[in-house]
């Protein structure tokens, strides 16, 4: 597998780092914009979406537990496009993990960070007027609301990604 | 009753949609033009604007601009009518800015409820952002009623703070900083406020007056904040010691009656089907806590039990529910919930601030005794190996897919 986001003359690869206390949350994600999430072990999962025969996208779904920041973090910190980190928008009790995963990320690295609280079935709880261009923190984070049912929402969610660092691009 | 303007070509369609709103009390502004109703909204600004995307003279991309750079006009909903294969090649690839977008053809009854619910979110954001210049808002989890206290005596302000703890409202009223009264359903003036000082979670907003209200509490601040403190510090411990707050207990079986006191039995009640302990606190109507002694106690004698989770969805059916209008009823405090996220903090603050959170902790702690060489003070640098045209291809592509 090429970590490496390198132009090779073969093969480039961009990659995006989906990160949530739920593996399911995760699988979900990647399936809703890869159709196809596969699980590598027990902690990371896997989805790859080909742009054109030179050019791929992958996900890379983990947990927020410690064990699982041992997944080459340096190393793909650096070349990672981005990250999506997801939560339960209802569920208090993960809260403030979430929380402390956002500020582990906003303190070591410099990469963009879309943080994605998913209402699942529940209607947005407050109008989709604010929360669709997402609330803009800094240059490098920004908030949104999303349903990681349905392919459309994932999809902006992925798409303000890659806004953030197009913006970033001379 | 509210003002609508409508532009569509098609005057059958147009006619039904007309037709369903006037049935339910709003008022349509016809146009087949984009100009013409650009003109009229300089006249008479409407509540919501529904535009066909194919309008002569205007059509509705530019109406959209136009409105967008007009002050007067760019806080009005507008919502395009299309067709689907429109939608998906035009609007979604746009910048921000449209409230939504109906299919046609389209269910008139259909497009009155969404208008509808706009007009709603609308009026949600426009009142918190009003009760926010005469006040402020936030949460309970970052502010609780003993730092409200303080910040309203420190500033002599009178005004009413407004508590929203799941389905209980409450009031502590102040005159020039001073705690004169307080309302919560089920407990006196003395009894509300003791309850509130508990309540952690849930959200807050504050409405800056002057009161016209006699004093009924004649506790001094300092002796409120004193008791606030240790209410909030006894409650902690005490929930430490019990399961979280979410979990499930129910009431055993076998349980001698006669040994009860009054009040023991009414807590034991509240629990007779599987309840969430936070929410059977609320349903014991009485100061949190008590019924948080009582629960701890009930645990310990096993008179309460472990509730299987199926039972608790059901016999909870609209606590989710429940949870979501709260949620939907506090626009105001959303933002200090997410703003939150945000706060500076070094590396340094984090670990002092943070004793008990020993994964990330560790790591961190870990991370500068044995280095790898790195500076662990420095952000990891960020390239993008990827040039603008690779990412805007993927852009297209997701987008086209």
């Amino acid at each position: 597998m090429n970590y490496l986001n390198s132009t090779n003359g073969t093969q480039k690869i961009g990659e995006i780092i989906i990160v949530s206390p739920s593996n399911d949350d995760n699988r979900k994600f990647i399936q809703a914009i890869c159709r196809q999430a596969v699980s590598v072990d027990h902690a990371v999962t896997y989805g790859e979406m080909e742009i054109n025969e030179n050019l791929s996208l992958y996900f890379y779904g983990i947990g927020y537990k410690r064990s699982q920041y041992n997944f080459a973090w340096e190393l793909v910190a650096k070349k990672v496009l981005g990250y999506v980190v997801l939560f339960n928008w209802f569920d208090d009790v993960l809260f403030p993990e979430t929380k402390e995963m956002i500020d582990f990320l906003a303190l070591r690295v410099e990469a963009p960070i879309i943080i994605a609280g998913d209402v699942q079935d529940h209607p947005f709880p407050v109008g989709q007027r604010i929360f669709q261009p997402g609330i803009t923190f800094s240059r490098q984070t920004k908030f949104m609301l999303c349903r990681l049912s349905e392919r459309t929402s994932v999809k902006k969610i992925v798409i303000s990604l890659l806004d953030a660092l197009i913006d970033q691009m001379p | 009753m509210h003002e609508i303007v409508l532009i569509e070509q098609e005057s059958e369609p147009a006619k039904r949609l007309i037709e369903a709103f006037e049935n339910h009390r709003f008022n349509v502004s016809f146009f087949q033009d984009g100009l013409e109703a650009y003109q009229y909204c300089l006249r008479t600004p409407p509540r919501v604007i529904l535009t066909d995307l194919d309008v002569p003279k205007l059509n509705g991309m530019q109406l959209f601009k136009r409105l967008k750079e007009n002050p007067l006009l760019k806080e009005i909903p507008v919502i395009f009518l299309a067709k689907e294969l429109e939608v998906e090649e035009r609007i979604k690839s746009m910048s921000p800015g449209i409230d939504d977008y109906i299919y046609k053809p389209y269910i008139p009854e259909e497009v009155v409820a969404r208008v509808d619910c706009i007009i709603q979110e609308v009026e949600t954001i426009d009142q918190a952002m009003h009760d926010s210049k005469h006040g402020f808002a936030g949460n309970l989890a970052e502010m609780n009623l003993v730092d409200l206290i303080q910040t309203l005596d420190l500033g002599e302000k009178s005004g009413v703070i407004h508590l929203l703890h799941d389905d209980e409202k409450g009031l502590v009223y102040l005159d020039k900083g001073k705690v004169i009264d307080a309302h919560l359903d089920s407990f006196d003036s003395e009894g509300a406020l003791t309850t509130m000082l508990t309540w952690l979670d849930g959200s807050f907003y504050v409405t800056l007056e002057e009161l016209q209200r006699a004093r009924v509490l004649n506790k001094s601040n300092r002796d409120i904040l004193l008791l606030g403190t240790k209410l909030i510090q006894e409650w902690r411990q005490l929930a430490g010691q019990l399961p979280p707050f979410d979990s499930a207990v129910m009431a055993s079986n076998g349980i001698d009656n006669n040994s009860l006191t009054p009040i023991e039995k009414r807590v034991l009640s509240v629990f007779q089907s599987p309840v969430r302990i936070k929410r059977g606190i609320s349903l014991c109507k009485l100061d949190g806590l008590t019924s948080l002694k009582l629960i701890q106690k009930f645990l310990n004698n096993g008179w309460l039990v472990a509730a299987p989770t199926a039972g608790t969805e059901n016999a909870d059916g609209n606590e989710m529910m429940d949870r979501v209008k709260e949620i939907r009823e506090s626009s105001h405090s959303l933002h200090t919930r997410i703003a939150s996220f945000f706060k500076k903090r070094s590396q340094t603050d984090f670990e002092s601030e943070n004793p008990s959170q020993g994964d990330l902790k560790e790591h961190l702690a870990d991370e500068k005794k044995n280095p790898s060489g790195r500076n662990h003070q420095s952000r990891l640098a960020h390239r993008i190996y990827l040039s603008r045209g690779d990412l805007m291809l993927i852009r297209q592509h997701i987008l086209a897919e």
